[in-house]
């Protein structure tokens, strides 16, 4: 089950040793999450399947994109960018890692 | 543990009342070496703690302080080689140093959960006097507005250590 929920939640980064994904469908959307001031913006992200992610830390120091159990970022360090495709039809709390009073949700339409 | 003499006695505030119009003149040079004398206290302190705890989430705050300190303070020393500003040491980094190795001696003498608690216990308490030195002496006084920007950009960090610290400090008491 971990395997095929880590399976549909197609990985990339910018500077990290992750996996190569294919690019978003034609259909899919690239929505941008800054990460700054010790916040994502925007907290709660509304996507249809098949939408990218784009975590884009502006912060000085690394943080982190996990959502238990769906997606981990691993450190996104200063000045670089981590990308996902959430898996459709759920609602996913994700926080930083390293600064747990940084959360958000994302709610991916079925 | 000895009580953390207030960051802002050190910087002369004393009992004035807190104010940009009496916030005492720090300069530049002053505030930089201010500002990584600040950060270095923290890093050195968890860096001790990350090897000398034994509780997971006491270790996880101690990195992130040594990491995200040790960030901002690469961003202090860049900007002010940038901007050809040498850090000059005076007082109040002298104290903040001086302060930070007695807490770390201090640290030495205990153990376990008594370790963790007061570790953290100091974090609550320095970072509340950081934030204050912030917003009434340091970023008030910067002449430079790249270095006041820096301040306030690092500002939501301390913030966040702060609520981590304190929610920490719950579970541990």
């Amino acid at each position: 089950m971990a395997a095929a929920v880590v399976g549909l939640a197609l990985l990339t980064a910018a500077g990290c040793h992750r996996a190569e994904v294919p690019p978003p469908s034609a259909s899919g959307r690239s929505l941008v999450v800054v990460i700054e001031g010790m916040k994502f913006t925007p907290s709660s992200i509304h996507v249809h399947p098949g939408d990218q992610i784009v975590f884009e830390n502006h912060d000085l120091f690394p943080h982190t994109a996990t959502a238990k159990g769906v997606f981990d970022s691993g450190p996104i360090p200063s000045g670089k960018s981590w990308t996902v495709i959430p898996p459709a039809g759920r609602t996913i709390p994700f926080a930083c890692l390293y600064h747990p009073p940084m959360t958000g949700e994302i709610v991916v339409e079925p | 543990m000895k009580k953390l003499i207030p960051l802002l006695t050190l910087l002369g505030i004393g009992a004035l009342p807190l104010g940009a119009a009496n916030a005492p003149k720090v300069t530049d040079p002053q505030i930089a070496a201010i500002v990584v004398a600040a950060n270095q206290v923290d890093i050195d302190a968890g860096k001790y703690a990350v090897g000398k705890t034994h509780n997971a989430e006491v270790k996880a705050f101690a990195q992130t302080m040594v990491t995200d300190h040790t960030a901002v303070n690469k961003s202090a020393v860049d900007l002010v080689t940038k901007l050809k500003v040498t850090p000059e040491a005076n007082d109040t980094s002298r104290a903040l140093t001086a302060g930070g190795e007695k807490n770390v001696s201090a640290l030495h003498a205990l153990e376990g959960a008594a370790f963790d608690k007061a570790y953290v216990d100091h974090e609550v308490a320095y970072h509340e006097q950081v934030l204050q030195a912030l917003d009434t002496v340091l970023v008030p006084n910067a002449q430079n507005s790249e270095l006041k920007d820096l301040l306030v950009k690092v500002r939501p960090a301390f913030v966040a250590h702060l609520e981590h610290a304190k929610h920490l400090q719950m579970s541990l008491h």
